[in-house]
């Protein structure tokens, strides 16, 4: 009986060594601002690069200086629709968020819930109107509404032959204003990556 | 009764009111703009349902090196499932001859059929026991 115990320690101790030394995965945390491109899809490179050249371009155009001109106060804008038409997959909103925070940062520009996250709020605020104190329940009807709405596309161009590639990506973001249709600023940012397999 | 009638006139004045503040038109605006006000409060929902996401409507770039490669997987699979079939086959039954089909009995002599010289038994056919 002790020896088939000590024969299954032996074969479970081995066996153990034996499948660690297989494994020979490593992981290593990185920069997130470290440049690393793998296949040549888009990455988080990409949407960097895409989110501070826009930052960049929003913050710093005329359509801001000539609203607080014209109204006296900062603008108030409603992020829209983001449409990928190109080839990839590519989630905006890993851009989109760090243009809001500059937005909110900067307070140049007030920037107003939409979408999903609205649909939550107004819950809640219903939600309220028969489970709140009346000192601290919230009223509808009093929201802020948008000046301008910030909306886009992003497109690709792939030409590819043998094994090798070049994509192009087009990343077109629009600011209008709701009231007058009035196209006040676009935004692009052109990304061109050549692959070689 | 002259009372009642009282609150309904009120009533009826107060939202009047209230249609007409919402409605009152400003400089320059267009006369039939309510038509275009109403229009999009039906379907509003189903507009806005979208904001603040991302809409794919992604499209199938042709690359000739990912094709090439595709086109070399698409042969490997079909290949082991033709030697797949040639294993669920291989007691000279086939499958595609159905019992008495066209007065056929069903049964296939054993040079007439497809695979008559792949081995019966062994590694490509997996039949390693019923070789008699």
């Amino acid at each position: 009986m002790k020896k088939t115990f000590l024969s299954f320690v032996m074969l479970t101790t081995v066996s153990a060594f034996v499948l660690s030394g297989c494994a020979n995965r490593k992981v290593t945390r990185i920069d997130p601002a470290e440049q690393i491109d793998i296949s040549g899809s888009w990455n988080s490179t990409d949407s960097r690069l895409t989110a501070e050249a826009m930052t960049k371009q929003i913050i710093a155009e005329k359509w801001l200086a000539n609203h607080t001109a014209a109204k006296g106060k900062k603008p108030v804008v409603i992020v829209g629709v983001i449409t990928n038409k190109s080839h990839e997959h590519i989630e905006s909103e890993t851009f989109m968020k760090d243009l809001e925070r500059a937005f909110i940062n900067t307070q140049l520009v007030g920037l107003v819930q939409s979408g999903k996250k609205r649909e939550a709020l107004r819950a809640e605020k219903a939600d309220m109107q028969t489970n709140a104190s009346v000192s601290t329940m919230k009223k509808f009807g009093l929201e802020n509404g948008a000046d301008y709405i910030l909306q886009g596309s992003i497109n690709s161009i792939v030409d590819a032959y043998k094994k090798q590639k070049t994509v192009t990506y087009q990343i077109d973001l629009e600011l209008t204003n709701i009231e007058t249709n009035e196209v006040v600023w676009i935004g692009d940012k052109k990304i061109a990556k050549y692959v070689k397999n | 009764m002259k009372k009642l009638l009282v609150v309904c006139a009120a009533f009826i004045f107060s939202q009047a009111n209230a249609q007409s503040t919402n409605t009152m038109p400003v400089a320059d605006q267009n006369p039939n703009y309510l038509q275009s006000q109403q229009h999009y409060m039906l379907i509003k929902d189903s507009l806005l349902q979208n904001f603040n996401t991302t809409v794919q409507q992604t499209y199938q770039a042709y690359d000739w090196y990912q094709e090439k490669r595709a086109r070399k997987q698409a042969r490997i699979n079909n290949r082991q499932q033709v030697r797949l079939a040639y294993a669920n086959n291989s007691f000279g039954f086939q499958s595609f001859n159905h019992w008495n089909q066209f007065g056929y009995n069903g049964f296939t002599p054993f040079f007439q059929q497809p695979n008559c010289f792949l081995p019966q038994i062994g590694y490509r056919s997996r039949n390693w026991f019923y070789w008699f």
